[in-house]
């Protein structure tokens, strides 16, 4: 039955906007899965935006928004001019760890309860490590404490060294992803520093000489002690923040 | 968040990336927490000094990275939000399958964060934490009994043992890590059926040494699990 003609304009409460985004988000997801599938490397250009909007029956519009998606997450790289187009890209060495930092920044997690999280990476690579170190492993290792070392002798403590270490130890581990978790825990850590630093300086040493322990236990292939300096070397940051007031963990140890 | 007292207007590059990079300076700081309201579209314009389409691309950007979320309606706008794991798990996704990775190193790699989970668990796991870990076992034992599988039950599992650290942190990382991190490459090796057998029978015996505080017992069945199928050693501790 037809509806009786009503003299009346629809107000605008009847409408809700309308979710172009899920539309985008769909084209984000299948480029992201053709990624993830290797059909996609670092390197390789998207097909056009025209190509694109074809393909995959959206509008033009749907199709920029899903690249400035990728582009404002690192995976694809907008190039203007002749060769221009989209562009997959490697994300960022800190792509993993802005994403942690974000995470646990922003949900106010305690420095006891980041450092606890990052400790389950770090005394679980020990065992790794000591496994598998290999001379040139224990060289860079010594490398970068002989560099603290001199640091602190010439007043300057570098916490970013301290970071290096770290990294470099979890790259010991000859795991790919063990590394690049360590490593992104170095990120919110770094962070929060400017908290922290008005107790660090007084750390540094003990830092430095415990790292050179860790070193010598690695060297022996000696887990258990490593494991233990290892705890003991992380936990007392976590004290340590604790008793500043900051959040995030600190680099300083 | 006051409207325009703490950003300062944009110069020439790309407006709408500063933008962003102000933005993400005020949420590291703290000045900006997740929940709090930006200033609308026309206000951060003049603030910023620029168009409203370039405050629209910066907030798109932020959204993109999971610290945005931009609500519509009376009392809607752009909210601050903290990242979901999701996001997170994504980005080491993204990492992990654009390197050269192998499932060994998959499966290595979540045997470590598993086992310092348990550790934790060991130490800390509630009466609850243990009637919840049951209850997860005992379903999954029903349906693979019933000649099915739910690979939800089996991430449960995991769920439930990182929520028994008591750290919101550590049960953050894990549930973000857990899906990039996941053992389905290797598990595809196995035939269907065994697969899902072993798997209910593996949780149950991590479960039963968790509950008597057998830490060797529980560290053991937890290897045995995640290092099925592959050619790994379990790392000594």
């Amino acid at each position: 039955m037809p509806a009786t003609p009503r003299n009346r304009t629809a107000g605008a409460d009847l409408f809700r906007p309308v979710n172009v985004g899920r539309a985008s988000e769909d084209v984000v997801r299948q480029i992201k899965d053709a990624i993830h599938a290797g059909k996609l490397r670092p390197g390789d250009g998207l097909p056009s935006e025209r190509e694109l909007t074809g393909r995959l029956g959206v509008s033009r519009v749907t199709v920029r928004d899903a690249l400035r998606t990728l582009e404002a997450t690192g995976l694809v790289e907008i190039r203007v001019g002749a060769r221009g187009g989209a562009f997959v890209t490697a994300p960022e060495p800190d792509y993993v760890g802005e994403g942690l930092a974000n995470m646990l920044l922003l949900s106010s997690s305690s420095p006891e309860d980041v450092t606890e999280a990052r400790m389950i990476f770090e005394l679980g690579a020990i065992p790794l490590v000591c496994e598998r170190r290999t001379k040139e492993d224990l060289a860079d290792l010594e490398e970068i404490c002989t560099r603290s070392e001199a640091a602190l002798k010439s007043g300057e403590h570098d916490v970013r060294l301290s970071a290096e270490f770290h990294i470099r130890l979890a790259a010991s581990t000859h795991n790919t992803a063990v590394a690049l978790i360590v490593d992104s825990f170095q990120g919110p850590l770094l962070m929060s520093l400017a908290r922290a630093k008005d107790v660090a300086p007084r750390m540094g040493k003990q830092g430095a000489r415990e790292h050179r322990e860790l070193v010598e236990a690695i060297r022996k292939r000696d887990a258990g002690k490593a494991h233990d300096l290892m705890e003991r070397h992380l936990g007392r940051t976590a004290a340590r923040l604790h008793a500043s007031g900051s959040a995030g963990g600190d680099v300083a140890e | 968040m006051t409207e325009g007292t703490f950003l300062t207007p944009v110069a020439g590059g790309r407006a709408s990336q500063q933008i962003v990079d102000q933005i993400v300076g005020l949420l590291r700081s703290g000045r900006l927490e997740a929940g709090d309201r930006l200033p609308s579209e026309r206000q951060l314009a003049e603030a910023f000094g620029v168009s409203r389409v370039t405050v629209r691309d910066a907030i798109r950007v932020l959204q993109a990275r999971g610290l945005m979320e931009v609500k519509v309606g009376v009392s809607g706008g752009a909210f601050v939000t903290a990242p979901s794991a999701d996001v997170l798990g994504e980005r080491l996704s993204d990492v992990l399958t654009m390197s050269t990775i192998t499932p060994e190193e998959v499966a290595e790699a979540r045997l470590v964060m598993e086992l310092g989970i348990l550790d934790l668990a060991l130490d800390r796991a509630t009466e609850e934490d243990l009637a919840a870990l049951r209850s997860i076992c005992q379903r999954a034992e029903a349906v693979v009994a019933d000649g099915r599988y739910d690979p939800q039950l089996a991430n449960d599992f995991h769920a439930r043992l990182a929520a028994a650290s008591q750290n919101w942190a550590v049960t953050q990382v894990a549930e973000s890590f857990r899906g990039p991190l996941r053992m389905a490459a290797l598990r595809s090796r196995e035939p269907a059926d065994d697969a899902h057998h072993r798997t209910v029978e593996d949780h149950r015996a991590v479960l039963e040494a968790l509950e008597q505080g057998n830490r060797a017992d529980a560290r053991a069945a937890m290897v045995r699990h995640l290092t099925r199928g592959t050619s790994l050693k379990p790392p000594e501790s």
